[in-house]
């Protein structure tokens, strides 16, 4: 088979020529883990809540305070009243929940904890998918003394006991309460702005004390999510909006007579797949993403291959002395300039499918480390259309540099090689080689500029001078004005 | 076999032209043992590749068995080459990645004839030129000589009607010189037609007929007797 013939003098000529084959396979090899792990980051960062049953009609809203005289604020964290008034006036949402999160105390058996408690309305199920492992999750939202654990709180405090009916005492500051365990769920993927460890129902009632958490229409403490019925448009509710603020909100005493509360409050909705990237103002429980580390890293990744592939063109067609007698003898034994193109693409493939297998190994060893820099789990599912998506990249990537050199090669002349052996590149090939290599240096030198000048940054906002010395620094919030007294004259506070 | 009328071969460069060729007049006949031999220069290596049909003429007509491939593309030239021509050269020219067998073979590859009718024809054809036991080698492991017999076991391994040969013993010492022509003389016994550039008026004497090139012009033509 003419097949057989390419593989073998591909894997020959790979084998003949171990050096130049090392710094192509290699070159090759370490562009393509960089891209794939560029990909895995901004494949994570762009997939963030968008694998919801409903993820196509959940919101969450945001406000906006234009008070003159002072700077906008946008809070993602809306007033607590809003969430009522949202499913009286619009019927096109089905459900809408409140999330707060809260650190309160936890006692267990007479040990003190703290631990991420959300406090959440009980439609917070029905929007999120929740994945039930024991105890039953709907009766425990509807029950004011009930505690919703995810796998890992509950092996936390549990171990391998049952957790389900065990009896936690929660300090909330304003009321101490005992909880019993009525449901355990498993934990939620990483990549959602979402956080929920462990949940109870929000009761109004038991936070009358602190109004300002669930009462007031000017105290921005809660999250809200709210999904649309199926077919319902977002656009609709948006429209309506600045009537509901008037309609529902109380006055400002900011601007005229003719001022309305719409003129300096506005109430947005951004959908749950949009709020990793791009949303923005204060009250975030998960650190967000940036749409612009997302484009940026792309943008490297796209470099960083085009820069793999010149190298791999440039390599080949620098190559092309030696192999001109092989081109010129195959063409004088009746190979077509089509054979030849498909013998030295199939080549190019080739090595790029050993660039593919190294690369594997790359991103597998330095995937832990890569990690531990972005927090974050990211993994190759061999299992999935993840390879497939690979492959095809390698194989675009050694197709696409592979087309030049095997035109270049294609194009010599026997008659001009057989004889005198002499390389026979064209001016122009040498012209456009040159022409690359100044720009894979360009790029390069943009791309090691841009690496430095983040890394000083980097170790500047490390070693700054913070003006106080954090080291033996410790922090307390909340404290009463008595306690912060009796506390500061302890002598153990200079 | 092929008629040369009127061929002329000029290369030009911004400068200058030079004429490589310069109404060049020759037939071949089937069967033919033709020596071509000239000076350095004279135009020898240019006849051969537009006889070759691995260069074209920029004048004239060129007649093989009675069709005019003057004007023929590079495509179709190398379907006529690839079922008439062999080659052989000076400085052999096989493959280094590929062993003595699969060099041979690489002269069938582009036609289209099953594995097991191309292994046959390999085998046979090593036997012919005496480098079976070598066919698992690679051509650096080969000595000249044994390099050349294996180039022109490529030559004939496809059934080619004429080998074109450019200067096949320039680069192997007398005995080994030798034992190729006698090898070219014997495909000629056998009916190949052979066209043979060289410096060697004893190589020469192979052949019937010896063409003498001189600045792109034949000069003179002698048979033997």
């Amino acid at each position: 088979m003419l097949l057989t013939n390419y593989i073998i003098s591909a894997w020959r000529n790979i084998y003949n020529h171990k050096l130049f084959s090392a710094i192509n396979i290699l070159g090759l090899s370490i562009g393509l883990a960089a891209v794939m792990l560029i990909a895995l980051f901004v494949r994570d960062e762009a997939s963030y809540d968008n694998f919801w049953t409903k993820a196509d009609r959940i919101y969450r809203t945001y406000i906006t305070f234009n008070i003159p005289g002072r700077d906008s604020m946008i809070s993602v964290q809306t007033p607590g009243p809003v969430i009522h008034a949202l499913k009286k006036d619009f019927p096109q949402v089905e459900n809408a929940a409140r999330i707060f999160l809260s650190e309160p105390t936890i006692i267990l058996n007479g040990n003190y904890f703290l631990e991420d408690i959300s406090i959440v309305d009980a439609d917070i199920i029905n929007i999120f998918d929740f994945n039930v492992l024991s105890g039953d999750l709907v009766n425990a939202m509807s029950d004011f003394s009930s505690l919703v654990l995810n796998e890992t709180v509950a092996r936390k405090y549990f171990g391998e006991q049952n957790p389900i009916d065990q009896i936690i005492t929660i300090e909330f500051g304003i009321f101490k309460k005992d909880y019993k365990v009525a449901a355990i769920i498993e934990d939620m993927p990483t990549n959602s702005q979402l956080n929920i460890t462990a949940m109870v129902a929000i009761d109004e009632d038991a936070w009358k004390d602190r109004s300002y958490m669930f009462e007031q229409w000017f105290s921005t403490n809660t999250q809200l999510y709210f999904n649309l019925n199926e077919g319902a448009n977002i656009a609709d509710v948006e429209e309506q909006m600045e009537d509901f603020i008037n309609r529902n909100f109380p006055r400002l005493p900011f601007g005229g007579t003719d001022t309305k509360t719409a003129d300096l409050v506005s109430l947005s909705v951004m959908n749950v797949k949009d709020l990793h990237l791009k949303s923005v103002g204060m009250g975030e429980y998960r650190q967000r993403g940036s749409i612009n580390s997302v484009l940026t890293f792309s943008a490297v990744a796209i470099l960083i291959l085009i820069i793999a592939s010149i190298n791999f063109m440039n390599l080949s067609t620098a190559r092309a002395s030696q192999r001109a007698k092989e081109v010129s003898l195959r063409k004088v034994m009746g190979a077509s300039r089509k054979n030849l193109i498909f013998q030295f693409l199939g080549e190019s493939i080739l090595v790029t499918l050993l660039g593919l297998l190294i690369s594997f190994a790359i991103v597998e060893l330095t995937l832990p480390i890569y990690n531990d820099i972005l927090g974050k789990e990211l993994f190759i599912s061999y299992a999935s259309t993840d390879i497939v998506s690979i492959v095809i990249l390698a194989l675009c990537v050694g197709g696409l540099s592979g087309t030049y050199p095997a035109l270049v090669l294609s194009s010599f002349l026997p008659a001009e090689n057989l004889k005198a052996n002499k390389t026979v590149e064209t001016s122009s090939s040498v012209k456009l080689r040159s022409a690359l290599v100044i720009f894979q240096f360009a790029v390069s030198i943009v791309l090691f500029v841009s690496t430095a000048v983040v890394y000083g940054q980097m170790l500047y906002a490390k070693n700054m001078d913070l003006g106080y010395d954090h080291k033996n620094l410790l922090v307390i919030n909340d404290l009463n004005p008595w306690c912060r007294t009796r506390s500061t004259s302890h002598p153990v506070y200079n | 076999m092929l008629k040369l009328q009127d061929l002329t071969k000029a290369y030009r460069t911004d400068e200058v032209e030079t004429v490589a060729l310069n109404n060049v007049n020759i037939d071949i006949e089937h069967g033919e043992f033709v020596a071509i031999m000239g000076p350095s220069g004279c135009g020898k290596s240019t006849l051969l590749n537009i006889v070759g049909m691995l260069d074209t003429p920029t004048s004239g007509h060129y007649f093989f068995n009675g069709e005019d491939v003057a004007g023929y593309s590079e495509a179709q030239l190398g379907v006529i080459r690839k079922q008439h021509i062999g080659f052989i050269f000076q400085s052999f020219n096989l493959i280094d990645e590929l062993s003595v067998a699969e060099n041979i073979e690489l002269a069938l590859l582009y036609h289209d004839i099953p594995a097991s009718e191309r292994k046959e024809r390999v085998a046979a054809v090593m036997d012919k030129v005496g480098i079976a036991h070598r066919a698992k080698h690679m051509p650096s492991q080969l000595s000249g000589g044994q390099q050349q017999r294996v180039a022109v076991a490529r030559a004939v391994v496809g059934n080619q009607s004429m080998i074109l040969a450019d200067e096949p013993t320039g680069n192997l010492d007398t005995a080994h010189g030798q034992e190729v022509m006698e090898m070219l003389q014997k495909l000629n016994e056998e009916g190949t037609t052979i066209v043979m550039v060289t410096h060697s008026p004893s190589h020469a004497d192979y052949a019937r007929r010896t063409i003498n090139l001189l600045d792109g012009h034949v000069v003179t033509e002698s048979m033997r007797a």
